[in-house]
């Protein structure tokens, strides 16, 4: 016998226990699905074997929580890797920009709270003087100083010869 | 489980409690079985399938909507493991070896391991339930899945109908027509007939 969409359906519907105003060809569809179904029932059923479902247990209660520690332990080496990663990446910046633009503040700036050594100064001062004058005896007259000189002793004898007048006079 | 001892036994799993679970596991775990069994036709995939279940149990019972139905609930989150299971054996199919030839024989894994051997009534029922493997094997992979749920999960055509998102006439016209498949293929075995 053949059925049609709707008489599945329905029967569906009666053996769902939704449906109790089966037809006559309704009520035998779902009558030969039941006794087909109670058919092979006996024949599916597997038995299981204990330590089978000691084993399943065993999985279940204690595969949860190796799961959290290996989530955790994943955890933990990922933040370490990303912390260290952070300090890498911020360790290569800096160097990247003293060598683009100098270091952060000059020598000079970076020296300023040394103490200054006054005879070291002193030392210095001294030796600049020195070179001072070194630079004045060591110097040798120029053509200009020559001519200031011939103009100086011409000055001298001329106002000479005026004061040898006057006296003569 | 009467419902009562069954919420009961959910929310107490839900508490975190190891004993809660392991009721779920006796109650369920043979049918549970059974079904991942006669779903892939090997002992040791039934068993690392009931472990898979149980642990999503353990992780997915806290979303159990308790005005649903447990059972149907649990069967669908174990259809959902088998499907992707033969997907992913399909993908990667395993190595042949002599202990994979034909469905209905046994593993040699699981013959060594002794675990069939005491559970098997003898050698009649063993036959049948082997014969009954083969011919569910030959039946279309929707069909055989819908007998079992209806079977193993206890599961009503309707429910059947939304997990697989077919029409419910649909459904029903399937599983006759897979039951009359295995009434001629087992045809002269006991119960069939």
């Amino acid at each position: 016998m053949e059925w049609n969409e709707q008489q599945y359906e329905a029967a569906a519907e009666g053996l769902d226990g939704r449906k109790a105003d089966l037809t006559a060809e309704q009520n035998a569809l779902a009558e030969e699905i039941r006794r087909g179904e109670a058919a092979i029932a006996p024949l599916l059923d597997v038995p299981v074997g204990d330590e089978v479902m000691e084993r399943v247990r065993l999985r279940m209660l204690h595969q949860p929580a190796a799961h959290r520690r290996r989530t955790l332990r994943w955890a933990s080496l990922f933040s370490t890797a990303a912390a260290a990663a952070v300090l890498l990446a911020v360790t290569l910046w800096r160097q990247a920009s003293v060598d683009r633009i100098g270091p952060s503040s000059p020598p000079s700036l970076a020296n300023v709270s040394e103490v200054p050594d006054l005879r070291e100064i002193d030392r210095l001062d001294e030796e600049v003087r020195d070179l001072e004058d070194e630079l004045m005896v060591s110097r040798d007259p120029g053509p200009q100083d020559a001519a200031w000189e011939v103009l100086y002793q011409d000055s001298d004898e001329v106002m000479m010869d005026d004061l040898e007048v006057e006296l003569e006079s | 489980m009467e419902p009562s001892q069954l919420r009961a036994v959910i929310a107490s799993a839900r508490n975190g409690s190891a004993e809660g679970y392991e009721t779920l596991l006796r109650d369920y775990g043979p049918r549970l079985y059974g079904y991942f069994f006669r779903a892939t036709g090997k002992h040791h995939d039934a068993e690392d399938l009931l472990g898979e279940v149980m642990l999503r149990l353990v992780r997915e019972l806290k979303n159990y909507d308790d005005r649903g139905r447990f059972e149907p609930w649990l069967f669908r989150i174990a259809a959902n493991l088998v499907r992707d299971r033969i997907r992913r054996t399909r993908a990667n199919p395993p190595p042949m070896s002599i202990s994979d030839e034909g469905d209905a024989a046994l593993p040699l894994t699981d013959s060594l391991a002794g675990e069939h051997v005491p559970v098997e009534a003898g050698l009649l029922a063993r036959e049948a339930s082997a014969g009954l493997q083969a011919a569910m094997e030959r039946l279309e992979p929707r069909t055989r899945h819908m007998i079992l749920l209806r079977h193993f999960g206890q599961m009503s055509f309707r429910q059947i109908a939304d997990l697989y998102q077919c029409p419910l006439g649909t459904v029903l016209a399937k599983v006759h027509r897979g039951l009359a498949a295995l009434r001629k293929l087992m045809g002269g075995q006991d119960g069939m007939e």
